[in-house]
Parts: structure tokens; C-alpha cells; sequence
């Protein structure tokens, strides 16, 4: 017998258990699909079932069809283009009015669905009770009961599906009132006139026209003749003025309230009064006017320290892995060999790649304390709290947490900034993240601070440095959001879930998924660049045959360095580096530190002709002593804290933005803005 | 009054939503509707303020709470 499949999705509102119910569905046989570049995804998953196979897709958590958001253009597309089998929709059974809102909206779209009504377990505790078999009928629909959480209901719902796959009831019409039906008919007689599309459509796909016309929707009246336009505009006029509103829109929303009030007054009865319940009880305290904010910090210290505890000694171990691979592929050739081939490898790929694969702890770990406070349901929170102060730079709560996020390693921070709906919002966030400095420019500051700065100043300074960046950030957020990302004013609104314990398999499911995308974007990027700065630095190269014998290992480096492109270009934009004092070493370290920031320093020693083992040791800093001013040491840190983003956070903001623009302009506005502060600081301090 | 001037603990009822089409519409399909009952959780006088309606818990931006016209009951 062949097998027959069956495609669902799975839609509902953000926080009612749609990814839990999605994992329980499908288990660990899923991936992340169609990461379209507006910064929605949707997973897709596979399993086989009593003989079918369901091909599952958790569309992203919505509270309308309206297609303001992102999310909600994503999901109105998938149901009307990829046209499942049929929509499971997950509702919350202990917020019924709000969830039912969406659920019309999806029966408006005339797909089978099957409700399943998720967290019965909490309604008891609210004090009353559901009676889903009520609810079967009233909305003609088929209702399955259940607790997503614990695999309550999951078996009866795939009968469910199995059943309404095979018997293709007939499809449920909203029983809207005798009016509002009359002004879908006018609308639909004026489309239906013409030949465009939705004329030989079935009827159902002109009656869902017809709402979003009278929702007013810009882009369906903009698909219609201008002949038409007009006719349909005169059917809404009319529709207005008899129903005495404004706005059109609240029209069909205040119908489809007036059905669902009627539908949850039989579905839902009182039974006691409600326990009150812990989320309350711990809101007590994360929101409170005083306790808030130092609980926040303690929250974020911890968090960073669990970061830094747990990754550097995976990074010590990654760093030794990727050592001894060196090492090990190196002895295939003869001992001082000057092989290309081995250079290439070695220095080029396994040197470039693995130097920044060394930091991947670090993103894997920030990204699970971020699944973590997701999870816990204490990321709303924290956008509220910090609410106030974002909104005075144009942002809002929910920018907070990629910024700070950027204090770690920029890459998981652009790609935090996901969670922020409003388009221009989001770009400013992304744009002014990397001026938060990122841990990968710690120890250029120190290596500048321990040669410059006296003892008792050094911790002082450090701060401060890190302090401008922030303050620049907010600045620069400011001024786009007069400027460019103007758009229109974002209000926070939004839902704070109840506090519910994270599960250890969801956090390292959701870590691996973003994690991953991290390794196999960035990847890319890195590796090439790693290349193209391994040729730069390699060639022309020295002639080994004509070398002085008597020169150390670190001598000919810095003759190798001095004499390649890079040292050449850093010759030829010298110029540039003059006006602040410095020189051309100066010049190709920073060009270095543009693949990773922490490369200036390693490029600086070879420039030295420090050996790598001295590399740590202070001769370094006793160098640059000699040959700089303190006045060119402040500028160089303005380089490093404010210019252009490293090829990682480059190819991240690509892939977030889905533009070469963003990341271009970002790139060289940074450059601009670096340069301007590191004169400044040239001109202050000398 | 708006949303803005309730004080905590107090229970109303929701008027008016004054702004554009996009505001409204998230407003709406969240729950936040005219005729909607709520109670003010949180107003701390500035900073969102946090609302419960039905259930569920909100936090309105300060800006969008003045835009929202309510009675209280």
C-alpha cells in the first residue's frame, strides 16, 4: 500500500505551546525551513504515523492574520500558496476570546482545521471550566483536548487529523451576521465583473478578498483595477457610514468579538474562584519600581559569568584542538619547509578558521542563556523594564538585550535582534551593535592600557572605553531614528506569558538551531576571508635561498610581513595613519584586526618581530612604548572600538538584513565615524 | 481619562483606541479591545503599564497607554 502524507502546520498565538506541541509531534526529526531573510523562520518536521506521514511546519506565534508583521505575511502566505492539508490550531484554553480571534480569522481562509485546545490543566486553576464538545459544535470545527507539555491529547489529535484528512468534511463558514455577509456579496459582485485574479479562483478565495477590502487592506485594493477600486471604495463608504465608525477595520473585528463573545459565554463556566497564581507573586518582584533594575543587572552579571566560567576553558581546549591539527597536518612536510601548500593550510585556514572557531563557546553559551531567559519567560520582562530608558534613543525594550548581548560577541547579538518586529527598529538595533565592544577587542585595550596607563588608572580607563562605545551606540541609534529608519512610532506592547520552568531539551534544541546557523553562515565568510588575509600576508614571499642564515625565525617573519601586500597596503594607507602618528605597522595590524579584532595584536607582534611564544610577554608592550605616543595609543583604541565590524558580524548582518546594503553602509559609516574620534583623541590628548 | 491615569489594582473598561490602522489592528487581535474589561496590574507613573485583560497579561508602552480612552469601573 503506498504511503499516504500529509501536510500540516501548526499555527496559534506567540507563548501557547505551538513549538512544544510542534517537538512532541515530531521529536528531534526537524530543521529549520525556508530561512526566507526576513528574519522569520519556520521549522519543518517529519514523522511517520499509523501508516501516513505527516510532514508538520510550526509557523511563527501570531494573534492575527492582518499582515502588519513579518510573522503574520509569512504565515497568510503559507496557508493561501502552499495550501496544507490542514491547519492544526493550537489554542490556549484558559484564554479562549483572545486565541478564538485568530482562529476565525484562519477559518475565514476556508482550510480544514482541527483546533487543539492546549493547557487545560491551567484552566482549573483560573476557576472555571471549558467544555470542548460545546465548543466542537458551536464553532463546527473538531476540537481535541489535551496538555501539550506532558503529551496529553497528541494521540487522539493525530486520529483526528487522519479522520478529517480522510473524510474532507465540509469546510466551516463563519456565521457572520445578515449585514456584514451583504457587504462581502457587494464586494464580491464588483470583483467578480473582471477578469483578475480571484475570478476563477473558488468562491471562498473571493469572500476572504472581500474581508481584507473591508479590513482595508492597502495591498489587496491595490491589486484591483482602478475601475473597481472605486466601486469597492464606495461599498466600504457605505459600510462606514451605516455602522457609525471611524476606521474601517473595526468593523469586521468588532463582528468577529460579537461571535466569539457569544461562543466562549456556552463554552466556559465558572466553577471557583481562581488560586492565585506564582507568575503574580514572582512579577512582584521583577517589576518592581526599585528592586527591578539591580535584579536585572544581577541577572545579566550571572549570566555573563556563567558565559565567561564555562567558555574559557572550552575555548583553551578548542584553541590546544585546533593547535595540534596544525601541528599534525604541518608534519606531513619536512621540518623549516617553506611549502605553499602547508602555509596555505596551516597558517591560512587552519590559523584563520579555527581562530575564530575558538570563540564558538562563547555563542553557543551566550545563545543558551538567551533560550534560557526566553524560555523562563523573563526576556518580556526584561523588555519592559528597560522600556523607559530605550525609548529615549528611539528604541524600545525589546533593543536592550541584542545591545547588551554585543558586549559579549556581536555575531549572537545582530542575530538576537530577531525578536524586535518593527523593520526600522530592528535595522537601528543591528546597525548600532557592534559599537558595543565586543570581547574580542578586550585584549587590545589591555595590551594598549598595561603600556600607556598608569597602575591605579588602568580598570578606570577600561571602563570608560567601554562606556563611549555604549554611548556612541545610543547616539547613532538616536540620529537614524530621526533620519533614515524614521518609520512610524513602535509602542511596546507586549504579552508577558506566565513563568513556566525551561526544559533542558527545548534550550538545547533552540541553542543548536541558532547556533548552528552561526557555524554555517559565518562559516563561509570566515573561511574565505581567512584566505585571502593568509595570501595577503604570504606573498610576495621572501626568497628563503638569499636569506641571511643568521637571522632568528621572528626576524624573517617581520621581513615576510613587511614586504607583502599587506605590508605594502599598509604602506599606502600609511598616510592615514600619520595624521594621528602612526605608523604603517600600525596601519596593516588594523587592516588585520578587520577579519577578527583580536588579530591587531598578533599582527602588531609579527610586525615586531616578536615570536609567537613572546607574544603574551611584555616585550610587546615595551615596543609599542617606544614607538608611539600616548595620544596615538588613544587613538588607536577609537579604532578598534568604533571601526568597521569583523567579517563575522559583516556576514552575520548580511543574512539578518538579507542586504549587501546594510552591512556596507554600516561597515563604511563606521570607518567614517572611527576616524573622525580617533583625530579627536589625537588632537585632545597631544 | 487614558489607560495611562488608571492606578494600580483598579479595574476598567476599555472606550476608545485612538491610533492608526496598525496599532489597532495588533491591539485588537491581542485582546485589547473596546468594551474590554482589565485591571491595572502596574503604573508606575512611567515605564509601560501593566495590564490583565481576560487572563492575560500586557505591558503597554507609556505612549500607547495615553492613546487608549477608558472608564474606570
Amino acid at each position: 500500500m503506498m504511503k499516504r502524507s500529509i501536510k500540516l502546520a501548526i499555527a496559534g498565538n506567540p507563548n501557547v505551546g505551538k513549538t512544544t506541541l510542534f517537538n512532541k509531534f515530531v521529536g528531534s526529526n526537524q530543521h529549520v525551513g525556508n530561512y526566507s531573510g526576513v528574519t522569520v523562520e519556520h521549522k519543518e518536521g517529519c514523522v511517520n504515523c499509523e501508516g501516513y506521514e505527516f510532514i508538520v511546519t510550526d509557523l511563527p506565534g501570531i494573534y492575527s492574520m492582518n499582515a502588519f508583521s513579518p510573522e503574520e505575511i509569512l504565515t497568510r502566505n503559507f496557508i493561501a500558496n502552499e495550501k496544507p492539508d490542514l491547519i492544526i490550531n493550537i489554542v490556549d484554553a484558559s484564554n479562549l476570546t483572545k486565541n478564538l480571534y485568530l482562529t476565525f480569522q484562519i477559518l475565514e481562509m476556508k482550510v480544514p482545521v482541527v483546533i487543539f485546545l492546549n493547557m487545560m490543566d491551567s484552566v482549573e486553576k483560573k476557576g472555571f471550566e471549558i467544555y470542548p464538545d460545546i465548543l466542537e459544535k458551536e464553532i463546527e470545527t473538531p476540537v481535541i483536548f489535551g496538555v501539550a507539555r506532558k503529551g496529553k491529547g497528541i494521540d487522539d489529535l493525530v486520529k483526528k487529523c487522519i479522520e478529517v484528512y480522510e473524510n474532507k468534511p465540509e469546510l466551516t463558514t463563519v456565521p457572520y451576521s445578515e449585514n456584514i455577509k451583504g457587504y462581502i456579496r457587494d464586494i464580491k459582485n464588483v470583483f467578480s465583473k473582471h477578469n483578475y485574479d480571484g475570478h476563477h479562483g473558488p468562491d471562498f478565495a473571493k469572500d476572504w478578498r472581500a474581508i481584507r477590502l473591508i479590513e482595508g487592506s492597502d495591498t489587496d485594493l491595490n491589486e484591483v483595477p482602478p475601475e473597481d477600486a472605486e466601486k469597492i471604495h464606495e461599498v466600504i463608504e457605505r459600510l462606514n457610514r451605516e455602522s457609525g465608525h471611524k476606521i474601517h477595520s473595526v468593523v469586521m473585528v468588532q463582528e468577529r468579538y460579537r461571535l466569539i463573545k457569544d461562543v466562549v459565554a456556552k463554552v466556559r463556566g465558572k466553577t471557583g474562584k481562581a488560586t492565585s497564581d506564582v507568575s503574580s507573586k514572582i512579577d512582584k518582584y521583577v517589576l518592581h519600581p526599585l528592586l527591578s533594575l539591580p535584579l536585572f543587572f544581577l541577572m545579566l552579571f550571572l549570566m555573563f559569568q556563567t558565559v565567561f566560567t564555562f567558555g574559557e576553558p572550552l575555548e583553551g581546549l578548542l584553541e590546544t584542538l585546533f593547535g595540534s591539527l596544525g601541528e599534525f597536518v604541518g608534519s606531513f612536510w619536512a621540518v623549516g619547509s617553506d611549502s605553499i601548500l602547508r602555509s596555505l593550510i596551516v597558517d591560512g585556514i587552519i590559523g584563520g578558521v579555527g581562530g575564530i572557531l575558538v570563540f564558538s563557546p562563547y555563542i553557543f553559551l551566550v545563545f543558551m542563556a538567551i533560550a534560557f531567559l526566553e524560555d523562563s519567560g523573563y526576556m518580556s520582562r526584561v523588555a519592559v523594564i528597560m522600556d523607559r530608558w530605550m525609548s529615549k534613543i528611539g528604541l524600545s525594550g525589546k533593543s536592550f538585550m541584542p545591545m547588551i548581548l554585543g558586549l559579549g560577541c556581536t555575531v549572537p547579538a545582530v542575530m538576537a535582534a530577531r525578536i524586535i518586529e518593527n523593520k526600522f527598529e530592528r535595522l537601528a538595533t543591528i546597525m548600532v551593535t557592534p559599537f558595543m565592544s565586543c570581547g574580542a577587542r578586550l585584549p587590545v585595550y589591555l595590551l594598549i592600557i598595561a603600556a600607556f596607563i598608569p597602575d591605579g588608572y588602568q580598570a578606570m580607563t577600561l571602563l570608560m572605553i567601554y562606556l563611549l562605545g555604549v554611548v556612541v551606540a545610543a547616539t547613532v541609534a538616536k540620529l537614524l531614528r530621526l533620519s533614515v529608519f524614521k518609520g512610524e512610532e513602535n509602542p511596546l506592547i507586549i504579552e508577558l506569558p506566565l513563568y513556566t520552568r525551561p526544559s533542558f531539551k527545548s534550550i538545547m534544541m533552540l541553542t543548536w538551531e541558532r547556533g548552528k546557523h552561526f557555524l554555517e553562515k559565518a562559516g563561509t565568510i570566515i573561511f574565505a576571508a581567512s584566505i585571502i588575509l593568509w595570501f595577503l600576508n604570504s606573498f610576495p614571499r621572501v626568497d628563503m635561498e638569499h636569506v641571511d642564515k643568521s637571522l632568528s625565525n621572528a626576524q624573517i617573519s617581520y621581513m615576510q610581513a613587511e614586504g607583502s601586500y599587506s605590508g605594502t597596503i599598509g604602506k599606502f594607507v600609511e598616510p592615514a595613519f600619520k595624521v594621528f602618528d602612526a605608523d604603517w605597522k600600525i596601519a596593516s595590524s588594523f587592516l588585520a584586526s578587520l577579519a577578527a579584532k583580536e588579530l591587531f595584536v598578533s599582527q602588531l607582534s609579527i610586525l615586531n618581530s616578536l615570536s609567537e611564544n613572546e607574544e603574551g610577554s611584555n616585550l610587546l608592550e615595551e615596543k609599542i612604548k617606544e614607538q608611539y605616543s600616548f595620544a596615538t595609543a588613544m587613538s588607536i583604541i577609537m579604532l578598534i572600538l568604533l571601526s568597521a565590524p569583523c567579517v563575522a558580524t559583516f556576514a552575520a548582518v548580511k543574512a539578518e538584513t538579507n542586504s549587501w546594503l546594510w552591512p556596507s553602509v554600516q561597515y563604511i559609516g563606521m570607518v567614517i565615524i572611527s576616524y573622525i574620534f580617533a583625530v579627536a583623541a589625537f588632537l585632545i590628548f597631544s | 481619562m487614558n489607560l495611562s491615569d488608571v492606578p494600580n489594582g483598579k479595574k476598567g473598561l476599555i472606550l476608545e483606541i485612538e491610533t492608526g490602522k496598525r496599532l489597532f489592528n495588533r491591539l485588537v487581535s491581542m485582546g485589547i479591545n473596546q468594551g474590554n474589561e482589565f485591571t491595572v496590574v502596574r503604573n508606575n507613573h512611567n515605564g509601560p503599564v501593566i495590564i490583565d485583560v481576560d487572563g492575560s497579561r500586557f505591558a503597554v508602552g507609556r505612549g500607547m497607554s495615553e492613546k487608549i480612552l477608558v472608564t474606570e469601573t
